[in-house]
């Protein structure tokens, strides 16, 4: 864990997950749910404080990113940060490696986003689709990118959709939290919040089905067999992931099985639902933050698939 | 073969065998090798290649070849196929019978570095 990289990676992670749910999140689920309820003074408080948070988020991903670079381009030549400047070593990992090629794409995308940000109706296209592709296209520097022939793009095929699933629930659950918090005390805030919380559950439901279906390929493609799942740093890593995931399942399945329908109730039933949901939503956060970092984590290990061969 | 160059070989030998039983952080394994890891042919090899378990990235991945005192002895050409980025290959001068020894370093395209090294013998 003393590896700097295993933090810039799952900080990078965690800010492009935040900028993709926050995107998500602001055209498919707030904007809707404020023109619902008629509100502009609300939405126009709520709005400010998601798209600056989607701001913050998108400026600590190219930063992060480039600290990615940086250590990597360091790390494979051996070299200090200082030599890596000055003898173009940078240059080489970003003209002539995958990494390099996924990374200078993936900056023109943040770059789209930058423009496309402040949503407006014209750039609304734009805007879903380079926030899906700026977490999506994470999965070239992923295990998937150097496996060969059609293993290989079913692997990588899969990591997209776990990727930009994973971005649209986790990345969503902080602007849900935001927005829950923001109109809670506004006189015509309960219509916005119930709003928002029926329509965040076909994005969650969505969302969990295709990173368990997604995950469970990937699984397989990693570990290949329960020996190296149990048998393995790497597999035992993923199973504790799999497990922090199913915790975090069972507190999204409390909101929308239990708790959702008593928003449709009498104010205050409602209130104290809204708040318990705005409270699991952050607990969600939090279990999300570790299943990061251990996202940062397997990435530098070898998969169990190929530890257990090599034994 | 001079008896202290028998040593280096042994030296070598051991060296590789431990560096080999350290934590398995192999990424791209090398599945094989022509002429093969531990193997002899009866006349000297044009080349050497190296079939890998992942694609490599071509601007860190590198082969040198040595004979029994150390002496390199591949040309400078070794390097990545642009078709198939799983095998890296040396063209080596024109060598005697003896031992060598094929040192290699890998950089996978998801990002893992990883080296080995393995001994081959030409002639008896």
């Amino acid at each position: 864990m003393d590896d700097p990289l295993i933090w810039v990676r799952a900080l990078h992670f965690a800010a492009t997950m935040m900028v993709t749910g926050g995107v998500l999140f602001l055209i498919f689920i707030a904007e809707p749910a404020f023109r619902a309820a008629g509100d502009t003074q609300v939405a126009a408080r709520v709005r400010s404080s998601l798209a600056w948070t989607a701001w913050v988020a998108l400026a600590v991903t190219v930063l992060s990113g480039a600290a990615w670079l940086l250590l990597l381009a360091q790390r494979v030549s051996e070299q200090s940060v200082a030599e890596v400047l000055s003898q173009g070593t940078l240059w080489t990992v970003l003209t002539q490696t995958d990494f390099g090629l996924a990374w200078t794409i993936r900056l023109a995308i943040a770059a789209l986003l930058a423009v496309a940000l402040p949503l407006s109706a014209r750039l609304r296209v734009v805007a879903i689709t380079a926030a899906a592709a700026l977490v999506g296209a994470l999965a070239w520097a992923g295990h998937a990118a150097a496996r060969e022939g059609a293993p290989g793009a079913i692997h990588l095929v899969s990591d997209i959709l776990h990727l930009v699933a994973a971005a649209a629930w986790f990345g969503a659950l902080i602007p849900l939290a935001l927005l829950l918090f923001a109109v809670r005390h506004a006189a015509t805030g309960l219509p916005v919040a119930r709003e928002a919380v029926r329509r965040f559950s076909p994005l969650g439901i969505l969302s969990v089905g295709t990173l368990v279906v997604s995950g469970a390929v990937n699984t397989w493609m990693l570990t290949g067999s329960v020996e190296a799942l149990v048998g393995t740093d790497y597999g035992r890593l993923l199973t504790l992931k799999i497990g922090l995931f199913l915790v975090m399942l069972s507190f999204g399945a409390i909101n929308r099985l239990w708790l959702s329908p008593r928003t449709a109730g009498a104010p205050p039933i409602a209130a104290g639902a809204l708040w318990r949901i705005e409270r699991n939503s952050l607990i969600e956060v939090l279990l999300g933050t570790i299943i990061i970092v251990i996202v940062g984590l397997l990435g530098t290990l070898p998969p169990g698939l190929e530890d257990l061969s090599n034994n | 073969m001079p008896k202290y160059s028998a040593i280096r070989v042994v030296l070598a030998s051991a060296v590789l065998a431990l560096a080999g039983a350290g934590p398995a952080f192999a990424h791209a394994q090398l599945k094989q090798a022509t002429p093969a890891v531990g193997g002899a042919v009866a006349t000297a090899p044009m080349e050497v290649t190296l079939n890998f378990s992942e694609k490599l990235e071509s601007s860190f991945s590198t082969i040198i070849v040595r004979d029994a005192m150390g002496k390199r002895v591949n040309k400078a050409d070794g390097q990545v196929d642009k078709a198939d980025r799983t095998i890296m290959r040396a063209t080596l001068d024109s060598i005697t019978p003896g031992i060598y020894i094929v040192e290699w370093r890998a950089l996978t395209a998801d990002t893992h570095k990883t080296e080995g090294a393995f001994i081959f013998r030409v002639g008896e």
